[in-house]
């Protein structure tokens, strides 16, 4: 960044305003004998009074009126022309023909001097860019108004500007706002045919489960599946993306996606953050090359495993795994084995609960078993329903079912997936 | 005000089965993120009722010894037929860490007790330095309580016999040989009934590294990086 070239010129503005006016102000009050008003807006009483500042005053003042009065009071005054009104077009016009005349200044500037490269404002450098010819005027007139125009020096780069409010919150106390962590359990596993994977349906905020049956299991291509851990966001974005990627990849290349093109392009992504996308995947897929499961962590390192588990409840679920798993499992082993170890996760961590999904992966097609297993259901519904206290009265019920009004036509073209 | 513990041991399950009380424990005393000492015993008979088995800092494992032994001592001095049972050590050890951890001076432990009097079976736990106690049919400190409290959740069950108390117990092991860092495959199985304590010699567990994705792991991931 700009920090040193900020600071001489800084140093230098405090200088020229030290040197040449309050000096040279406080010189003539002492020698007129006069007190000073800090109270001012500005000390010295007889500075040059500058039409284009003047001007800019007086319309700022007379459009802050407006506020204080009625619309009718204001619009008829601005349509006839008559008292504050015509004074504000006054002004107007005078600000408009200043700024005209600094950009014309600088035209001839540039004409003369051949290029403004050592003006640094911004006015400097949309004029070299810009064509001359009298379209751009309006605009550039548009930005002279703003007074950030006038010879600041550049700011590349990240504006740091906020950094510094988010800590003096936080020193107050002020909690940044927290994310939506999904507090899970996911597992996945190789069994004979292709992989299964296994997921709890718990969304958590802090102490709250704000969702009590989500998915987990994203679809990324029609032979693979990944099971998402950690921020919710993160997962469902970092998902969405690369499975659009594959589809892309899948247009160009005509063929099948393989579990490794996933793999390489969630990774890279994940490392690119360093971290900071809290995203932990399980990826499963068969493919040509065969069944393959992966797991991604959120710096972007992977493990290929026969079985594996991540999130919260990954200590509660690898037990399970560790103890029962053994290789050349069926279709209907490996289901129950995934279903234990996702119940173990549900009822020995916290943040996992609610449901069971799977997802079977084998050569060519796919079982997507939404709310496997309902473990926890809800036992006690009051057979009374809820009724409202007596002073409530239904004066009149009318009853409009939705479906008529939403007509189905069958046939269509059909979205591709 | 709190010191941290040098010489650590990992985990400590539990179990009642039939008979009385069983209780596993790897022999290891970490240093740090080195494993120094490879034959600590963590599992020690107190009087002729009780089994301590602990883990944390080890030094304060052996200072709670010398209390309960000197607990003991005295009981046994008054020589009037009656011996302090595993309530009566529990109840003891706990109000020792508590009071300790009140003088910002705690006794960097987790403790696991089981023991049977007069066909009572006893099973409990003081779970931290903060000096927190419960008793349960299945207990565990550490990594313990992550991997293999689901596991006896799920497989506990009354009057388990000594066999299958032994392989449930392996089983937890072998899980925490796997998963945690700090053990080590060197463990005792201690049991205790109304006929008193038996705490075996050391023995190793069968482990398995023989999956086939183990043997080539990049196969399945081929230009990847």
């Amino acid at each position: 960044m700009h920090a040193g070239r900020f600071l001489e010129y800084s140093l230098h503005t405090v200088q020229d305003l030290v040197h040449h006016k309050l000096l040279h102000l406080i010189e003539k009050q002492a020698n007129s004998g006069d007190r000073i008003d800090l109270q001012v807006r500005c000390l010295a009483p007889d500075l040059p009074k500058v039409p284009f500042a003047k001007a800019f005053e007086e319309a700022t003042e007379i459009i802050s009126f407006r506020f204080f009065v009625p619309p009718f009071v204001w619009q008829p005054m601005k349509f006839f022309g008559v008292g504050s009104e015509q004074r504000l077009k006054e002004a107007i016009r005078v600000v408009h023909d200043s700024a005209e005349k600094m950009v014309t200044d600088q035209r001839i500037e540039l004409s003369n001097a051949g290029s403004l490269d050592d003006r640094f404002d911004l006015l400097s450098r949309l004029i070299q860019i810009k064509n001359p010819d009298n379209q751009g005027e309006k605009g550039l007139c548009g930005i002279k108004m703003s007074k950030t125009a006038i010879e600041v020096p550049p700011k590349g780069g990240f504006s740091f500007d906020l950094c510094r409010r988010n800590e003096m919150l936080f020193k107050k106390g002020v909690q940044p706002p927290s994310y939506r962590k999904t507090g899970t359990t996911i597992v996945g596993l190789i069994f004979q045919d292709g992989v299964i994977l296994g997921a709890d349906t718990r969304a958590t905020e802090g102490p709250i489960v704000c969702d009590k049956n989500c998915e987990k299991i994203h679809y990324m291509a029609p032979n693979i599946y990944c099971c998402g851990a950690g921020t919710a966001a993160d997962t469902e974005a970092v998902t969405d993306m690369v499975s659009s990627q594959l589809q892309l990849h899948r247009y160009h290349t005509g063929r099948e996606s393989r579990v490794v093109t996933a793999l390489t392009l969630l990774k890279s992504h994940l490392f690119n953050y360093q971290g900071h996308v809290q995203a932990a995947l399980v990826l499963g897929g068969v493919d040509v090359t065969g069944p393959h499961l992966h797991t991604i962590y959120p710096h972007g390192s992977t493990d290929t495993l026969p079985f594996a588990t991540m999130g919260s409840g990954s200590l509660a679920a690898m037990a399970v795994f560790e103890s029962k798993y053994r290789e050349g499992l069926t279709k209907d082993e490996g289901i129950n084995l995934v279903c234990e170890a996702i119940c173990s996760g549900i009822f020995n961590d916290l943040g996992s609960g609610s449901n069971v999904d799977v997802c079977v992966i084998t050569k060519g097609q796919k079982e997507y078993l939404r709310n496997h297993k309902l473990p926890n259901p809800r036992t006690y519904v009051n057979p009374k329903g809820y009724s409202f206290s007596k002073k409530i009265e239904v004066l009149s019920t009318k009853v409009t079912p939705l479906k008529e009004r939403v007509e189905v036509i069958e046939g269509g073209e059909a979205m591709e997936e | 005000m709190y010191r941290y513990p040098y010489v650590t041991g990992t985990s400590v399950i539990g179990i009642k089965y039939k008979d009385g009380i069983l209780m596993a424990a790897d022999m290891g005393g970490s240093y740090g993120s080195t494993l120094r000492y490879k034959s600590v015993e963590r599992m020690k008979p107190i009087g002729k009722h009780s089994l301590l088995g602990a883990s944390g800092e080890i030094s304060d494992f052996q200072e709670l010894l010398r209390y309960l032994d000197e607990l003991i001592l005295y009981d046994n001095m008054w020589d009037d037929g009656n011996s302090l049972g595993p309530k009566e050590v529990h109840s003891y050890l706990t109000r020792v860490m508590y009071n300790r951890r009140n003088k910002f001076n705690p006794l960097w432990n987790s403790l696991v007790l089981g023991g049977v009097k007069k066909g009572q079976k006893f099973l409990g736990t003081v779970v931290s330095m903060i000096g927190v106690h419960f008793e349960d049919n299945h207990v565990a400190t550490g990594f313990g309580n992550h991997l293999a409290r689901p596991i006896l959740r799920d497989e506990w069950h009354e009057n388990l016999s000594f066999e299958d108390g032994v392989k449930l117990l392996e089983k937890c092991m072998l899980v925490l040989l796997y998963r945690d860092r700090s053990a080590i495959n060197k463990l005792q199985i201690a049991k205790i009934t109304e006929e008193g304590v038996t705490i075996s010699p050391p023995y190793s567990l069968k482990t398995f590294w023989g999956f086939s994705a183990f043997k080539n792991p990049t196969v399945g991931a081929e230009g990847s990086w």
